[in-house]
């Protein structure tokens, strides 16, 4: 009978256990990252009433027993929401970028195609009346209005350049902190793990909370350790946490080429950058690598192939006051830039021989002790090679000269990167426009109808394109990324959803559920009290007999 | 499957924010006219569109030129026009000087009206445009072409420049003629060679304009035919100093040939009286008018300087002629080219529209079509919020009270 009191506190004590769980899941229902919990309920060891005697083996049960609290978890559900959570993030932050980078080139009305269009239409009105000053004022100003247009995107796609070094700046500040956490998360779990043999469900959660939003920053791998420690890489295998110690990452300026970033172990040497994939700094490395540096080169090279061909068609003229066509646009020239570590010391200098056979790449020029090899980065290959130079490299001519090198040091060559940010009209007498031949006088269009054909030559990119051309493959390249970017990131957000609907149907809340399961252990334990007031009753039964 | 409970709400909410998206990008659409809403919704379409406004931009600037040049060409066309009419009244003048026997002083009176007259064609040379462009100084468009000398002449102070318009992808049309060309570049006598009288004849012999019978035979040379005797002459050939025909009869009016060429002598030449015949030259039109303007003030007393004022009037006459049929062969060039540009206005025309066209096509919302998808979308985003409403209805907590 005493048994029979045990057996029903027994009840009463695991349905209070496992009400108090499935309260903890209701509140618990919208936490994000969290898993429900299950009591694990097993019967107690019955009572042999038989003793010793094999023959006679009657076993009683004597009740209930909470093993524990279970977490429904499944580890690779959750690391395949944390994958896709990585892409979607990395995609969103390019799609946002792109979309930026897309509205800055415009379109067929905004942009800088109207502009290059008026100004060669004020162009025609010059060949029509070469020898009207009003005429000719307005195409200068059209020239300085499509020049502001030129520099304000440039001066854009600089700012954008900013965004991203700025947004490195914070993700990575962001994933040094998730850092210092898992690690946190990681000694008490093992602390924990130690002395009670099992982690606490919620620790475990709040863990992978951490790593939730860890992956959103930067793609991770993780691996659990025997001790309930997981170790955590980054990019190639890169280690971020290792137990209870981060590893922290920095930005700073790059060494080849000042205007971007490197991301790196503080106070190591070694850019991870091209290493480092997914989430936002994913986003960021791929928008730079692949739209950025792209957008910015093309644009510069139109800026270089408007400004040579335009001048060189201009200088073939003589203006309204019988003097020869001048430089009628000016623009930047090509950026060498040193690669911060180099040893050596040379001056290179680098000039664009012929604007018409620019690419759309930068250069690496490396020397190896004896040899300086040059390299076109846009498609890796090594175009020119020699002890000496100068070499002549795709419109380019790079001259070596004075002073020593190490072995290893290398330059970076941007030839247009910067063509358009110094992009300006050169001239600023309305007479000074080259409008006719040398032969001719005042009326003499021929020079104007000259500079007019060259809005449909293809001048540019090996005789392949106009400045429209140009300026059009462009748009159209970026808008292609930004659709390629909109369609994968709707096919990883579909997975992102498919992935979480499948963690969740293992380890997400029901609230119906839950209120199904009240109900139950609400009715268990209102049964294991009456079992508490029926041995209650049978041992006041047993003393009104004793008692007679 | 079992479902979480924020699965069923995130699912919910979900759906309606991505049709509020599709909503709002059509909306978009509908509302801007634009199907392309970023180059990102169709890039190549994008970068199609580019070069398309490209080509109506400069399909329009082609036609703005040709406007300019339809003007430019119109005006020069009614100068010439002018320019044929005072050469016309000039003609009359000297067919009248020529026929009727005139006095000293009626002769004044028409060299008082040649000189008017060579003050407008002067003026008409001169014109500007609303520009103050010259119109017939070739590219010196700031220089006054034709400026009278000390000699009474004229000099041409323009160019041979011509200016060309573009009005067409490859079609570019000269929009003037240089002064040189239009009133200096015309062959005096019949146009092939021109006569003479010598100014030191005695005799009242003049020689006719004569004309080219036999084209393979002509020679451009210089010819005298000299009077050895009263009914005598030689002809001889200048450039080569040989004799073409010697000791020939003269017969007034008879016709003279040689070498291709014909002419006539009328009159009683004197021994020793001699006549020219040069190739022709290019004499500018103002030349034969100052020289009309001479050949009139000079007095006619005797019968040898009448046919010398007369041989002078029958030069006039063809050079005038050669004049007149060189101004109307320029006008019906410039008629050519003002047709040229009536055919490339309505190619223009063609084409823009053919490109408008396409560029509707091409970045043109399909509004009918934009509208029965908005109302899709929008019956889609009606349906997810309420199917939200319904099954966030749904809990069993409802019915345990």
């Amino acid at each position: 009978m005493v048994d029979i009191l045990h057996t029903g506190v027994s009840g009463l004590m695991a349905f209070q256990r496992s009400l108090a769980t499935t309260g903890h899941n209701i509140a618990n229902a919208n936490t994000s990252n969290y898993s429900r919990q299950r009591v694990d309920l097993v019967s107690n060891s019955p009572w042999n009433e038989g003793g010793n005697n094999a023959a006679r083996s009657t076993f009683i049960g004597t009740g209930v027993n909470v093993a524990g609290v279970s977490r429904i978890y499944d580890d690779f559900l959750t690391q395949q929401v944390r994958g896709h959570d990585t892409s979607v993030n990395q995609l969103e932050t390019l799609d946002e970028l792109i979309t930026q980078a897309s509205g800055l080139l415009g379109d067929s009305k905004t942009g800088l195609a109207p502009a290059l269009r008026q100004f060669f239409a004020a162009l025609q009105d010059v060949a029509d009346t070469p020898d009207s000053l009003a005429v000719r004022q307005t195409l200068l100003s059209q020239g300085e209005s499509l020049a502001a247009r030129f520099r304000e995107v440039d001066n854009q796609l600089n700012k954008l350049r900013d965004d991203v070094n700025q947004g490195l700046r914070g993700a990575v500040t962001q994933i040094n902190t998730l850092a210092d956490a898992v690690a946190a998360a990681n000694q008490e779990i093992i602390r924990v793990q130690g002395s009670a043999g099992t982690a606490p469900s919620d620790l475990l959660d709040h863990r992978d909370k951490l790593l939730a939003e860890l992956a959103q920053q930067i793609a991770v791998q993780t691996v659990p350790q025997e001790n309930g420690a997981i170790t955590v890489f980054i990019g190639n295998g890169q280690t971020l946490v290792l137990g209870n110690e981060a590893k922290h990452l920095e930005v700073v300026s790059s060494a080849v080429d000042p205007q971007s970033v490197d991301i790196r172990y503080q106070g190591q040497k070694t850019d991870l950058s091209e290493q480092l994939t997914g989430g936002q700094v994913g986003g960021y490395l791929s928008f730079r690598s692949q739209v950025l540096d792209q957008t910015q080169d093309t644009l510069g090279l139109l800026a270089m192939g408007l400004a040579g061909t335009f001048n060189a068609q201009h200088r073939q003229g003589i203006d309204l006051n019988g003097n020869p066509g001048g430089v009628f646009f000016q623009t930047g020239v090509p950026q060498i830039l040193p690669n911060s570590r180099n040893t050596g010391t040379i001056s290179l200098a680098v000039t664009v021989n012929d604007v018409g056979r620019l690419q759309r790449s930068n250069y690496e020029m490396r020397y190896d002790g004896a040899n300086y090899s040059v390299w076109r980065l846009a498609d890796d290959t090594m175009v020119a090679s020699g002890a000496t130079g100068p070499f002549a490299v795709d419109g380019l001519s790079i001259t070596v000269s004075g002073g020593t090198l190490a072995a290893g040091d290398s330059f970076l060559i941007q030839p247009t990167r910067q063509g358009a940010t110094d992009f300006a009209v050169a001239i600023a007498d309305p007479a000074a426009i080259a409008a006719a031949m040398p032969t001719g006088d005042v009326g003499d269009n021929r020079n104007a109808l000259a500079l007019s054909a060259l809005q449909s030559s293809q001048t540019l990119l090996n005789g392949t394109a106009s400045y429209q051309g140009v300026y059009a493959q462009l748009v159209a390249e970026v808008g292609a990324q930004g659709n390629r970017t909109q369609n994968t990131l709707e096919s990883q957000k579909a997975l992102l959803e498919q992935s979480i609907q499948a963690r969740d149907a293992v380890s997400g809340v029901n609230l119906d559920e839950e209120a199904a399961d009240l109900l139950r252990f609400q009715q268990a334990y209102e049964a294991a009290a009456q079992v508490i007031r029926v041995a209650d009753s049978l041992f006041t039964t047993l003393l009104g007999a004793i008692r007679r | 499957m079992r479902i979480s409970t924020s699965q069923i709400h995130r699912q919910g909410t979900q759906a309606i924010l991505a049709q509020q998206a599709e909503v709002a990008k059509v909306q978009r659409q509908l509302s801007s006219g634009n199907r392309i809403l970023s180059s990102s919704d169709d890039p190549v379409a994008s970068a199609r569109l580019l070069g398309l406004h490209e080509q109506a931009a400069v399909t329009e600037q082609h036609q703005r030129n040709l406007d300019l040049a339809h003007g430019r060409l119109s005006v020069e066309e009614s100068l010439l026009g002018e320019a044929g009419n005072v050469l016309q009244r000039v003609r009359e003048l000297t067919l009248q000087a020529h026929n009727a026997p005139l006095s000293d002083n009626d002769r004044q009176a028409i060299v008082q009206e040649v000189r008017q007259l060579h003050g407008e064609l002067l003026a008409l040379a001169n014109t500007r445009d609303g520009n103050g462009e010259y119109l017939f100084a070739g590219f010196k468009t700031h220089t006054e072409p034709f400026v009278l000398d000390a000699n009474g002449g004229v000099i041409y102070q323009g160019d041979g420049g011509q200016r060309l318009a573009q009005i067409g992808q490859s079609l570019q049309i000269a929009v003037g003629d240089s002064g040189a060309q239009v009133f200096q570049q015309i062959a005096n006598g019949n146009g092939s060679f021109s006569v003479a009288v010598n100014a030191a004849n005695l005799g009242t012999g003049t020689i006719a304009v004569g004309s080219v019978t036999e084209l393979t035979a002509f020679q451009a040379h210089s010819y005298r035919i000299v009077f050895t005797g009263a009914t005598t002459f030689d002809v001889i050939d200048d450039t080569t100093k040989a004799s073409v025909l010697s000791n020939q009869t003269y017969s007034e009016g008879q016709a003279i040939q040689f070498n291709g060429l014909q002419t006539a002598i009328s009159g009683a030449p004197a021994t020793g009286d001699s006549f020219t015949i040069q190739a022709a030259t290019n004499q500018d039109i103002f030349f034969t008018l100052s020289r009309l303007i001479n050949a009139l003030e000079t007095p006619a007393t005797t019968p040898a300087a009448t046919a010398q004022l007369n041989q002078s009037l029958d030069n006039t006459l063809v050079d005038l002629d050669q004049g007149l049929e060189h101004l109307s062969t320029l006008r019906g060039r410039i008629g050519a080219r003002l047709n040229t540009l009536d055919n490339q206005e309505q190619a223009n025309r063609d084409f823009n529209l053919h490109l408008q066209e396409i560029i509707s096509a091409v970045g043109d919302l399909d509004y009918a079509e934009a509208a029965s998808r908005l109302s899709e979308k929008l019956m889609v985003l009606e349906a997810a919020q309420q199917s939200f409403l319904r099954v966030q209805d749904l809990s069993l907590f409802k019915f345990l009270r």
